[in-house]
């Protein structure tokens, strides 16, 4: 729980649906460059992909090839692969990562969120402790120590990275569902018999959706962040899997010499999390909902 | 940070390996006692200032690690930190020449062994005292050697002889050695192990660990930080220097961040800097840099009990897919040479091999239809994060072998994970493990069976057989006998493919005297002679 | 009943589950250290010559050799006490050696803190001072592209740039407070966006209360209003919200510090992971996670004393 619990619940106590037509229809700054911006890197990488060599290639003559050298427009890397085929290859196996790391993470932290959310009590106590202790454990720790136990693979590092991202949907779900369930429908409901299974999925859940989407709009960008960052750690994926964080990580040896390296893939994860953001924060205007401040990376 | 960048699991994160072998011609080690040095302490080497020492110890040398110094013991240390604090501190019988061709007195003044490579005699240097006080006599050096050998978890242990029949130190300035078996490379080993002060051994592990009381040219002074160790001059030192006041071990794990602070001005020495980095260093200003080979090699280690690698014609077609030049230029940025051997150039135990493996993925291919493969071979391979550009030159290999029949790929994994891997010998699914080997001593020692057995898990007669007489054998033309044999058949076999022998560069202030860029992996320098000029 | 009751209550009841939770983030991260291996293990990774039995050795005697549940007790025991054992690597104690490192950390994250703040609380000043004109909206963008900066990116970038193109600044923070910029800098603008947006958000909240709208009639200039009135009454969330980012980041430097071989918690805790010195990982993790479970607890009890629904929902 952080102080953003009071604006939480103000939020909260706003009903959250969407304005109007007629303020729909007000540009939404953020939102249409967001779009924009992802839309862009989206099909230009897509043309690089089909256009240009396999990113793995080693062509070992090449190595550090300058941008513009030996064909290669954004120039080499130490092994002579090619930087532009690896920065195009590389968003959409951030994308398809980030994606899956965030449903993952999405539901998981949902269903944490409703349960603790709706029946209170021990088990909101429990679930907020557990919580707290996801919290307290730092994650490098739990990467090494997972990575000693499981093979290296896309799948275990979706999980390794889910691990961590559900703790923010959970809180802001319980937070969101705290509010809404105090509601006279819901009483109604429980009233009439109908079970909480149904009262959650079909009412609850609902009621949270614009902050999941919100939250998850925003967390694509954490995502990418931290699978960067563990590659720079050595941690996250590696050939042949295309990482942008590996590239990042590879270049920073030869920053000197061969500062395309590094510096390219990391415009790249700038430009990616500048669209998600955008996005997210033109979400969050349309849906006029305050609840995700600061809260999308775990803060 | 980046756990790839630098090695703090093991010398140049790989295996170490050490092999004994005197190489041909080499009628120079029964000479040995004919080499009486004087007083032995080294020249001032080949520093390149034309600075001279000073008077008296004056300075600080400011000398980076790249992980934690952890142990006192040289018995039990394990890693690079501790190898070069400890090289400050302790003593060595024999170490060296500056041209590593022969072996100079140290604590020893002058040395005999016998024809059959069994009894050994040592004079020691008289006058000379640990930091404690105690006086170095042959009771010390026995104390010291039992320790090794009671040591049995320790590294220091597998340099010994397992027992020594007898140690006698009635003559107080000379030590007699007789062993059971005969240990061809005893006298070449004690270049790696310090001399303890007895009263220290005396005290048990638990206290060496923590206490290092050697009669070297620098004593410890005190703990840094994170894991660093700052060591003071030893004024009553019997050799030449030192010439600091004190050197200050600082923990800067990242090469990189070394590197910087070597440019800035906040150390004096870069060690061992990675070869993706030595261009800049090298265009630096009042910065000078100093190279060499070392006895050193990177292999690719083939698991010869994976299938379809039993096959030798497999393992063969690998040798072939491999372009050693190109691996040289691009990963390690031109610091190597092709090396087509087991043991490194310099190294005794090196002999030309019969075979050489020329790049040819055309012949790969062939072999590897001969061995009835018409589909790519699938090869995996793993290597850990923490080891010197192993991940590189890794995917590098496995690009090579990608375009000559074989599908391989590599994991990058954590060190442990990687070490259990390498160290289960019925573990089907990694078929190469692309590491390092280190001769620390210069010559071969008792595990050359247990590398190519061990990881290779290679264990027929052609290779076995030579190792077994190599390590029995006195050395003389039986010896060399084997040594051929045995290069012949690995160079055969191929249960490992030879890379290239490592070329490496330390960066130094351009002050900075009396420096000598050792082959030996792992050490350091010798600190004694080294000296800081005023610019 | 009185009203102090429920409060004092929860308070109780949350300091308990806090110990609980402390007590089982140890617990996991021991169990997590076991699976990950020892030094014992680490040193002789690929080594020749390591036999299982000589692992076992080694590991004997540098004293990881007792059983599993032996050593969890014994460390449960023992934390408690606040002693997590000797480091292998330096053969200090443990707790020791993680005390002496957190002052670094909390300099940084301090002045990164409080440049952040500093900065943030400026801009969101000119943010609303003349908002919707151009300042404010080259500020928006501004953030908007400094939210997406990875901060290791950032900081090789920031290496590259000042130590060794421009060589102004040293790449290590070592010795004095040149050494601070680059680290700082890297920390505090992956910051800002949070920080501004707070910042501006509060500023506008309060902009739109009475006594502002009575300023605003006695004639007082809009700048003042907003800087000597409106700004103070601003403040208290952003504080807040500061505080609990000091827990946050404590654990967050890590990459920052292993770039800038800054010698604070982070860079402790990734060489006593790569070394698996245990008991440092241990004490790290206990320093680490009281601050999270403090400063958790307090913004909890915080809100609960702010705003008496929640405390009944939860109750």
């Amino acid at each position: 729980m952080s102080a953003t619990t009071t604006v939480e619940t103000a939020a909260a106590s706003r009903p959250a649906r969407l304005r109007s037509a007629r303020q729909t229809l007000r540009p939404n700054r953020s939102l249409r460059a967001g779009v924009l911006l992802l839309a862009s890197v989206l099909v230009l990488s897509l043309v690089g992909v089909l256009a240009l060599d396999d990113p793995n290639h080693q062509v070992l003559a090449d190595a550090f090839a300058k941008p513009g050298a030996r064909g290669h427009l954004l120039g080499a890397d130490p092994l002579g692969r090619d930087v532009l085929a690896w920065c195009a290859r590389g968003v959409w196996t951030s994308l398809e990562v980030s994606l899956a790391v965030a449903t993952l993470a999405a539901v998981f932290g949902t269903a944490v969120g409703v349960v603790a959310g709706y029946f209170g009590g021990p088990l909101d106590a429990l679930l907020m402790r557990l919580v707290d202790l996801s919290l307290a454990i730092p994650p490098l720790l739990l990467f090494v120590s997972l990575s000693v136990v499981l093979s290296p693979s896309r799948v275990t590092l979706i999980l390794l990275l889910a691990l961590v991202a559900w703790i923010p949907y959970a809180r802001v779900v319980r937070t969101r569902i705290l509010a809404e369930r105090e509601r006279p429908y819901v009483a109604a409901g429980r009233l009439a018999g109908t079970p909480d299974r149904q009262i959650c999925i079909r009412h609850l859940v609902p009621a949270a959706s614009t902050a999941i989407l919100v939250l998850l709009t925003l967390q694509l960008g954490y995502v990418l962040l931290w699978e960067a960052g563990l590659s720079f750690l050595g941690l996250g994926l590696q050939p042949p899997n295309v990482s942008l964080g590996y590239m990042v990580a590879q270049g920073r040896d030869y920053l000197a010499d061969a500062w395309w390296v590094t510096t390219i893939p990391g415009l790249v994860i700038v430009t990616l999390m500048l669209s998600f953001n955008l996005i997210g924060d033109g979400l969050r205007d349309l849906f006029q909902d305050d609840v995700a401040v600061g809260g999308a990376d775990g803060r | 940070m980046s756990l790839d960048a630098h090695d703090t699991e093991g010398v140049a994160g790989i295996t170490r390996s050490l092999f004994l072998r005197q190489s041909a011609g080499l009628a120079a080690s029964l000479s040995l006692a004919s080499v009486l040095a004087a007083c032995g302490s080294s020249d001032a080497g080949s520093g390149r200032t034309a600075g001279r020492p000073p008077a008296k110890p004056t300075g600080t040398f400011a000398f980076p690690l790249d992980g934690a110094s952890t142990t006192f013991d040289p018995a039990y240390g394990n890693l690079l930190p501790d190898f070069i604090v400890m090289h400050t501190i302790y003593d060595r019988l024999v170490l060296f020449n500056d041209a590593y061709t022969d072996l100079t007195p140290s604590l020893a003044t002058s040395w005999e062994q016998s024809a059959d490579a069994r009894e050994f005699t040592f004079h020691l240097r008289p006058n000379v005292r640990f930091h404690d006080g105690e006086p170095l006599d042959s009771t010390a050096v026995k104390k010291t050697f039992e320790y090794f050998v009671s040591a049995t978890a320790s590294f220091a242990y597998l340099l010994m002889p397992p027992k020594f029949a007898k140690l006698d130190d009635s003559d107080p300035a000379v030590l007699r050695v007789v062993t059971s078996i005969p240990q061809p490379d005893f006298v070449r080993n004690q270049t790696f192990l310090g001399v303890l002060s007895p009263k220290a051994v005396a005290k048990g592990a638990d206290y060496i660990k923590q206490n290092a009381i050697g009669s070297g040219a620098y004593t410890f002074s005190r703990r840094g930080g994170t894991g660093g160790v700052v060591v003071e001059a030893n004024k009553d030192y019997w050799g030449g220097g030192p010439y600091f006041e004190r050197i200050d071990f600082s923990v800067i794990s990242d090469p990189g961040a070394q590197i910087n602070a070597l440019l800035a001005g906040q150390a004096n020495m870069a060690y061992r800097m990675p070869p993706t980095q030595v261009a800049r260093v090298k265009s630096a200003a009042k910065i000078q840099t100093v190279s060499g080979p070392v006895w050193s090699s990177t292999f690719l280690p083939i698991a010869c009990n994976v299938k379809p690698f039993d096959d030798v014609r497999v393992r063969q077609a690998v040798a072939h897919a491999i372009d050693k030049e190109a691996l040289i230029a691009a990963v390690a940025r031109g610091q190597g040479e092709v090396a087509d051997t087991f043991t490194p150039k310099g190294v005794v135990g090196y002999a030309q091999p019969s075979t050489t493996y020329r790049h040819d993925p055309a012949r790969a291919r062939q072999l590897l239809a001969e061995a009835g493969h018409t589909q790519p071979v699938k090869l995996r391979m793993i290597t850990h994060a923490g080891a010197y550009l192993q991940p590189q030159l890794a995917q590098a290999v496995a690009g090579q072998l990608n375009e000559a029949g074989f599908a391989a790929q590599v994991d990058v994994v954590d060190v442990v994970a990687y070490g259990r891997a390498v160290g289960d010998a019925r573990q089907q699914t990694y078929a190469a493990f692309p590491t390092e080997y280190t001769w620390l001593t210069g010559g071969p020692l008792i595990q050359e069976l247990n590398a190519v057995q061990a990881v290779s898990r290679y264990a027929a007669d052609d290779i076995v057989k030579p190792l077994d007489r190599m390590r029995t054998t006195p050395d003389g033309p039986e010896r060399d006998a084997a040594f051929k044999a045995f290069e012949d058949a690995f160079s055969q076999q191929v249960p490992m493919v030879p890379l290239f022998q490592s070329v490496y560069t330390d960066g130094l202030d351009d002050t900075v005297g009396g420096y000598t860029r050792t082959p030996k992996n792992g050490y350091g320098p010798n600190f004694g002679p080294l000296y800081a000029a005023a610019r | 009943m009185r009203r102090r009751h429920p409060l004092a209550h929860l308070i109780a009841v949350r300091l308990l589950q806090s110990v609980v939770v402390w007590f089982g983030a140890l617990i996991v991260c021991f169990v997590l250290a076991a699976a990950a291996g020892d030094p014992a293990d680490v040193q002789t990774a690929g080594q020749l010559g390591s036999t299982p039995e000589r692992v076992r050795a080694l590991r004997d005697q540098l004293g990881y050799g007792d059983p599993f549940l032996q050593r969890l007790g014994h460390f449960v025991a023992h934390a408690s006490h606040g002693d997590f054992g000797t480091s292998f690597q330096s053969s200090q104690s443990a707790f020791d050696i993680v005390m002496r490192a957190l002052p670094s950390t909390l300099l940084l994250v301090g002045c990164a803190l409080t440049i952040a703040l500093a900065s943030g609380v400026g801009l969101a000043l000119v943010s609303v001072l003349r908002r919707e004109r151009v300042a404010d909206r080259a500020i928006r963008r501004f953030l908007a592209v400094a939210q997406g900066i990875p901060d290791f990116w950032l900081a090789t970038m920031l290496v590259l740039l000042f130590s060794v193109t421009l060589q102004m600044l040293p790449s290590i923070g070592f010795d004095g407070p040149d050494g601070l910029v680059l680290p700082t800098i890297a920390l505090a603008v992956p910051l800002l966006p949070p920080f501004v947006r707070l910042a501006r958000g509060s500023l506008l909240d309060v902009m739109k209360l009475d006594f502002i709208t009575s300023l605003r009639g006695k004639g007082l200039s809009e700048r003042d209003i907003v800087v000597q009135h409106a700004l103070r009454n601003a403040l208290p969330p952003l504080v807040t919200f500061a505080a609990l980012q000091v827990g946050w980041l404590i654990g967050g430097t890590i990459i920052v510090e292993s770039i800038f071989a800054w010698p604070g918690i982070g860079n402790l805790v990734v060489e006593a992971v790569r070394a698996r010195d245990v008991a440092v990982v241990k004490a790290v993790v206990a320093v680490v996670a009281i601050s999270y479970i403090v400063l958790n607890l307090a913004a909890d009890v915080l809100t609960a004393l702010l705003d008496p629904r929640i405390r009944v929902a939860r109750a």
